[in-house]
């Protein structure tokens, strides 16, 4: 009897040692990543390295940090690539080189971003379209008005505008600051309601409902939330590039889902985190890095890009396959 | 008449699909005469054959509530390796032809592979195909073109048996074939099954695993089979010509009724979605629009389209 608790205890312990190593894969990775990067270039690790790193990688973060709350309510954003181009557009082309133009304009696009994303929310909640569809649909529609606004590649970006958010204040980079401020505020407010009511929702929405949470308000909050992260990530990449592209955001559409998936955040939705994501965007970065290190021409780089892809995933779906078969004989 | 009704009432969304790409085309019709003309209209059925083709393997795919995003750079691949293995010319067409659509149901057979014995996303799976494939093809051609198409090839894509387009004659067989094997066999049954509920499936005897991996696989082969279209219909083979596929294709499945969840739908009703998505593409040149505009109406229309079909659904219960 008692042998009988302590196997139950311990196959307890187990299944949660099991949860938990399914959760390290992104960081090892990460780890492994760095590593490898060490022994190539023993002596590239040094703030401004981190620096050049952060400031590349933002963009990515901010938008998967946009499609990992919708990803959590187990939605999807492809819209968000749309808004990126737009406020990348309108940035690069309507801001002056003045404090309050930046500012203001800076400020504007912001709201904008969270106003187009309501949007999407709106027509999920109110023509109960599929998030996939229906992202699919305003990606084409605020796409359009990115190249209404700005027909070709180009724009004026102000210098100011640039070198603020480029600068490194004590030596710090401003993007690992905002990285920093995200990642503090996510540990925050990770057991605030609000966060709390995105992931009973996401992970069963009859009971989320039954609970009595605002679904169709919950929903149309994450996805005007999603909205202004892409316009955030569309206003650093005008820093980054200097320049404007009305077609700018649709190379993060899939790679923000990639990130977000590849950091332990599920498609199906309630599982996730902010920290995993930033993380996933980060072993992005680093792999395409490696492959331009190891001398593979850009043609390739892309192949080896999904086949990392798709092996990172394999390891964590595995993983848990071979839990569940384990479960299922016990 | 009773049985028309009854038709009607039981296929809503589908009848009211094609009503809304007769209106649009009746719409522009009236403002811009030549847009209804036959020859623009062989024009119009060309393109609607082509993207119908594209947008069949989706069709299985997502009944099954999966997703194909390899689509766009399978196209690509199976429209450079005929160019650039024929060099334009007829005679080896009949290996080529078999090899390509052994390659491209290969590609299927992969990603199903991915998705139903590993597991993996389908979103994930079939993207970071769409990846791989583009790099492959960027590191094969060094970023070249791939040349001409075969003019047998571009023959049968442009060309016409009396007035009636030979591509769309083979869409009507495909159609045919189509519907037969959605609606009549047990395989199709089993799509719908599995789309509606995996668990439900598996515990009526259905190898979930196995049907999906077909569905897979009936992708590649379309999808190849398209791409070879394609490149008759355009003439030549670029990098990136697939692209714009990714969009049409699960759009042309949506607007014809399906939902993305799985389960629903049927091939008829990505039909009525191609020619409407068909009709769209065809506003650019006539009204000059430009891209800008294009893409807003583009998607003001669909989500009118897609509004009304989802009403009705709803409607239905």
């Amino acid at each position: 009897m008692t042998s009988d608790i302590n196997k139950a205890s311990s196959r307890q312990v187990t299944n949660r040692i099991d949860v938990k190593w399914v959760n390290l894969i992104p960081y090892l990775t990460l780890f492994l990543l760095i590593i490898v990067t060490g022994i190539l270039q023993p002596k590239i690790f040094s703030l401004n390295w981190l620096g050049i790193k952060t400031d590349a990688v933002l963009t990515l973060v901010l938008a998967t940090i946009g499609q990992t709350l919708v990803l959590l309510i187990g939605g999807i954003d492809l819209s968000l690539g749309g808004v990126i181009s737009l406020t990348n557009s309108l940035a690069a082309t309507k801001m002056a080189d003045n404090l309050p133009s930046m500012v203001g304009i800076s400020i504007a696009i912001l709201a904008m971003g969270a106003f187009l994303g309501a949007i999407n929310g709106i027509i999920i909640v109110k023509l109960r379209t599929q998030p996939f569809i229906a992202t699919l649909i305003t990606w084409s529609i605020y796409g359009g008005i990115a190249l209404w606004v700005l027909p070709t590649d180009g724009g004026n970006v102000p210098q100011r505008f640039i070198s603020s958010l480029l600068a490194r204040p004590a030596g710090i980079p401003v993007s690992l600051i905002i990285i920093a401020v995200i990642v503090a505020l996510w540990l925050y407010l990770r057991r605030s309601p609000f966060v709390s009511s995105v992931i009973a929702l996401g992970s069963n929405e009859r009971s989320a409902y039954l609970l009595g949470i605002n679904i169709n308000l919950v929903k149309i909050q994450v996805y005007a939330l999603s909205g202004f992260f892409a316009a955030s990530a569309g206003l650093y990449r005008t820093a980054l590039v200097s320049s404007g592209s009305p077609t700018a955001g649709n190379g993060f559409i899939l790679i923000s889902v990639a990130a977000a998936v590849i950091g332990g955040t599920s498609l199906a939705g309630g599982k996730g985190s902010i920290v995993g994501s930033i993380i996933g965007a980060f072993i992005l970065k680093l792999i395409s890095d490696l492959l331009i290190f190891a001398g593979i021409s850009s043609y390739w780089s892309a192949l080896f890009q999904g086949l990392l892809l798709i092996i990172i995933i394999a390891a964590v779906s595995i993983t848990e396959l071979v839990k569940r078969q384990e479960e299922i004989k016990r | 008449m009773r049985n028309i009704i009854l038709f009607i009432k039981r296929n809503r969304v589908i009848v009211l699909s094609y009503a809304s790409a007769l209106l649009i085309f009746g719409v522009v019709s009236i403002f811009r005469p030549g847009f209804g003309s036959i020859s623009h209209l062989r024009v119009i059925l060309m393109d609607a054959a082509v993207l119908g083709m594209i947008a069949l393997g989706q069709t299985f795919v997502i009944i099954t509530s999966g997703i194909d995003l390899s689509i766009p750079w399978m196209l690509t691949s199976s429209a450079i390796f005929l160019t650039r293995m024929s060099a334009g010319g007829n005679s080896n067409l009949f290996i080529i032809i078999p090899i390509i659509l052994l390659g491209t149901t290969t590609i299927g057979l992969i990603n199903g592979l991915g998705i139903s014995y590993l597991k993996i996303p389908p979103i994930i799976m079939t993207l970071g195909m769409n990846s791989i494939l583009m790099g492959g093809l960027l590191g094969i051609t060094r970023g070249s073109p791939g040349g001409a198409a075969p003019s047998a090839i571009e023959h049968t894509a442009v060309g016409t048996v009396g007035p009636i387009p030979v591509i769309f004659l083979v869409w009507i067989v495909i159609i045919a074939i189509a519907t037969i094997v959605l609606t009549y066999s047990t395989f199709g049954r089993r799509l719908y099954a599995i789309g509606n509920s995996e668990t439900v499936a598996l515990f009526s005897g259905v190898n979930v695993r196995l049907v999906k991996l077909i569905a897979y696989c009936i992708s590649g082969f379309t999808t190849g089979l398209s791409g070879i279209f394609l490149a008759g219909r355009i003439g030549q083979s670029y990098l990136g010509m697939g692209d714009p596929f990714l969009f049409q294709s699960v759009i042309a499945v949506a607007v014809g009724g399906a939902s993305i969840l799985g389960g629903s739908g049927h091939y008829i009703g990505t039909v009525a979605g191609a020619l409407i998505l068909t009709v769209l593409n065809g506003l650019l040149p006539v009204f000059k629009m430009p891209t800008s505009a294009q893409q807003i109406v583009y998607g003001v229309v669909l989500l009118a389209a897609i509004m009304m079909t989802r009403n009705q659904s709803l409607e239905r219960g």
